[in-house]
């Protein structure tokens, strides 16, 4: 059976990809003061599981509930909370969860969580580098 | 062969754009098209599928169109009208009454300019403010029509609603009978009740992959067939192969949806005349077509496995073997469908409702409606798509054009659909091999898909985008062609008969409402 | 026991898994559920069951049916099936529907028309299941006998 997608916080990495693929629109992916906000809208899911074909980490995967039941409309929402990623070197946010890191460390040996502003930051340092020489 | 057939009707090969293998666009003038529809359609016998209006502002200078799709085996010929936005719009409805519909519908959805006496709406009948049209590139799909549309209806009198389905089984739709004695004399139909705006969703918000999702949800008995043809439509436009599984696969969903909805009719048919009993054995027969479907993909109906390319999952062997056995049971059908077919019940159909093959071709009509008036014709063998070269299948068809024939050419399509399943499963590729090919999409190209839906042939016409979107979608389900009829075969009855004729029409309304009409005769 | 079913615009899929569950459920307490009403004839239902998205042509229709009964109009307990009605599936957004049942019933509240309803139940999936139809008809019949002992 094609349940519902099950979505698993322990590996979502907050990129978004489903809200982007599905095409009711009831995935929402927000960002909110130091949390990424992960909302499914069950009352509309049409349970075609696209967003699990396309999570690029498997933290959704299809449910083997097919059903839900309720009497509001409000209790058809599942709501996971996920701490931001912050950057190592200035500590302000990066837009993804805090999973990032630990997903790209079984990928690649060292890595170095930075912001856009620090890495920008570094690219222009080097241009004027360059420039003194 | 087409290119001498074109030359016949004054139109140069030159002039002939070849689109893919079996599609071809031609430019026409306004003043051609009438002359070219009459000789194609009614000279040299093609068929005429639909017409779609583009409002082509978006791709090139700001100019409308109106394109007519018209197919013979082998071959979808694509005839675009190009005019200004001041201009007349072209019309071939007087001389050919199968492209009314669809030309209305473009007139009142685009805002063609017409000085045709008709009233102001067709298919946004209800209130809606005049400047209104939606299907114009500047009109954003999530405007609300449900708080700006004034509701006001105008009453029909002397006539009476008829009820056509079974009590639980219900789609809004007035199919109203004007009676006098007891025949019935006129005959109205009033549509438009399940118009959801599909259209329109899949050009703007949706991607194009994203688009065979909402196809399948058109209709809740024959979703499938639409999102093959809303993919094959793509896959013709972009020159996509679809690798062998993947048509496989699409081929054994489509003849599962098949028997479900002919069994669902003729199971309806059976409670129409009084016979419960038969009515819930189909019932019962039918499940085990469900199950099928819910081992293979997960779901008992909305399969969700078409994707532009191929399809999502591949069937395992496994899957298979299970849904081998669900088949072997299900071919004890055809003992009930004889008992259903031999009843007295049944019998008395014969001769009710006649269509003759002439007027079955000039309305339009396709799928069992025509075949059982004696027009061989079925996409699945003249316009071959999925897997149907690779399978071994008779077409039936019947000459008496009654109810009768009606609901016996689709017991006996019934029987092949079961023999296409059983030479499906037992094929090797079936669970070998790549289930998706890799596209890329570029805008501007147009491209026509046909598969044979269980109520008839079904057309999806688009032309691609930028940003991965449609730019154009247009899609002609069968009951869009087949309603045209229920005029010619309700005069003259006894309106006691009319639920059953209209039953035997096999009518899908929420198909055919995807964007519709109402008409008065 | 008066039934009111309500198709607002669906595709058919839940009708016809209604149409199955409600087989089912005939089944279980053997007796005939009565044949519903399919657009508002009365002006108090013990049960309405409502699938599809809400269209604007249903909306219209169901305006014409509330202007020629008048008053207010009760439809008891109300069971929305399908994600189309719970919250406007594939086509929330779209210009003809009104995006499921909650939006479609403050419609037709703002156009002026009064509707109760004692209870709602949204039941989700995509055609909904037959099983899930079951339950709930059932769950309902049996917390409310007097709807039961009404039947044949």
């Amino acid at each position: 059976m094609r349940g519902y997608p099950v979505h698993d916080p322990e590996k979502c990495i907050g990129c978004g990809a489903c809200s982007n693929v599905c095409p009711t629109d009831s995935i929402k992916v927000e960002e909110r003061e130091g949390k990424i906000i992960w909302i499914h809208n069950v009352a509309r899911c049409i349970r075609c599981c696209y967003c699990v074909d396309n999570c690029p980490t498997g933290a959704l995967s299809v449910g083997g509930e097919y059903s839900m039941i309720a009497n509001s409309l409000n209790k058809l929402f599942i709501v996971h909370e996920l701490d931001t990623a912050r950057c190592v070197s200035c500590s302000r946010y990066v837009p993804y969860s805090s999973n990032i890191v630990s997903h790209l460390s079984s990928k690649v040996l060292k890595i170095d969580l930075k912001c856009e502003r620090c890495r920008l930051g570094n690219v222009l340092k080097v241009i004027e580098k360059v420039r003194e020489l | 062969m087409v290119i001498k057939v074109l030359e016949e009707c004054n139109i140069t090969p030159s002039r002939v754009a070849r689109l893919r293998e079996d599609t071809l666009l031609i430019d026409l003038d306004k003043s051609e098209i009438r002359d070219v529809v009459r000789c194609l359609v009614l000279e040299k016998g093609l068929h005429f599928a639909t017409c779609v209006g583009v409002d082509y502002s978006g791709l090139s200078e700001g100019r409308l169109a109106l394109i007519y799709i018209l197919t013979r085996p082998r071959t979808k010929l694509v005839l675009r009208v190009l005019i200004n936005e001041n201009e007349d719009a072209p019309r071939v409805h007087d001389i050919l009454p199968a492209a009314e519909w669809c030309e209305y519908e473009a007139y009142d959805l685009l805002g063609f300019k017409t000085s045709l006496p008709i009233s102001d709406r067709f298919i946004l009948h209800w209130g809606v403010p005049s400047n209104i049209r939606p299907l114009r590139k500047d009109f954003k799909h999530d405007v609300r029509l449900c708080s700006l549309a004034s509701c006001k209806l105008v009453e029909k009198e002397g006539f009476v609603e008829v009820d056509p389905h079974h009590p639980f089984f219900y789609e809004h739709e007035d199919f109203l009978v004007k009676v006098v004695g007891n025949r019935i004399v006129d005959v109205l139909y009033v549509g438009s009740y399940i118009n959801r705006g599909i259209e329109k969703v899949g050009e703007s918000r949706l991607k194009m992959e994203q688009v065979p999702f909402i196809a399948e949800r058109i209709c809740g008995i024959c979703g499938f067939t639409h999102s093959t043809a809303y993919c094959q439509a793509v896959e013709s436009a972009l020159n996509i192969d679809v690798p062998e599984r993947a048509r496989l696969e699409r081929t054994l969903m489509l003849e599962l949806e098949r028997i479900e909805s002919h069994l669902l009719l003729l199971a309806l048919v059976a409670y129409a005349v009084g016979l419960r009993d038969i009515f819930l054995e189909l019932l019962r027969y039918r499940e085990l077509v469900m199950n099928a479907c819910d081992v293979l993909v997960g779901n008992r109906k909305m399969y969700g496995l078409n994707i532009i390319g191929g399809v999502r999952y591949g069937f395992t062997l496994e899957q298979v073997r299970t849904v081998r056995e669900l088949v072997e049971k299900l071919k004890d059908v055809e003992k009930v469908l004889d008992r259903l077919a031999e009843s007295e019940n049944v019998k008395k159909l014969k001769e009710v409702g006649v269509l003759p093959k002439d007027d079955a071709h000039k309305l339009g009509a396709v799928g069992p409606v025509a075949r059982a008036s004696g027009i061989d014709y079925d996409v699945r063998r003249d316009l071959p798509y999925a897997a149907y070269d690779m399978v071994d299948f008779e077409v039936p068809v019947m000459d008496s054009g009654d109810t009768y024939a009606r609901i016996v050419v689709r017991y006996e399509e019934t029987i092949q659909s079961i023999r296409i399943i059983e030479q499906v499963l037992s094929r090797r590729e079936l669970v070998n091999g790549e289930i998706r090919a890799e596209y890329y999409s570029n805008p501007g190209k147009i491209g026509v898909g046909m598969t044979e839906a269980p109520r008839g042939e079904n057309v999806h016409f688009i032309i691609t985008g930028h940003d991965s979107k449609l730019y154009r979608w247009k899609v002609r389900a069968p009951t869009y062609a087949n309603l045209a009829v229920l005029k010619r075969i309700l005069i003259g009855e006894s309106p006691k008969n009319a639920p059953i004729i209209i039953a035997s029409l096999d009518p899908c309304l929420s198909c055919t409402d995807r964007l519709v009409k109402v008409r008065k005769w | 026991m008066k039934l009111l079913y309500l198709n607002l615009g669906g595709c058919n899929g839940c009708d016809i898994e209604l149409l199955a569950g409600v087989v089912r459920v005939m089944e279980k307490i053997g007796r005939e559920l009565p044949n519903p009403d399919h657009g508002i004839r009365s002006r108090s239902y013990d049960i309405t069951i409502v699938t599809g998205p809400g269209t604007l042509g249903n909306l219209c229709r169901i305006i014409r049916d509330l202007e020629k009964i008048g008053g207010e109009v009760d439809l008891g307990h109300v069971i929305v099936l399908g994600s189309c009605a719970c919250g406007g599936g594939i086509w929330y957004d779209s210009y003809m529907v009104c995006g499921g049942w909650d939006m479609f019933l403050s419609e037709l509240v703002s156009r002026g028309f009064k509707i109760r309803y004692r209870s709602v139940t949204y039941v989700t999936g995509c055609p909904v299941r037959p099983e899930d139809v079951e339950k709930v008809l059932v769950q309902l019949l049996h917390s409310y006998p007097n709807l039961i002992s009404s039947l044949t």
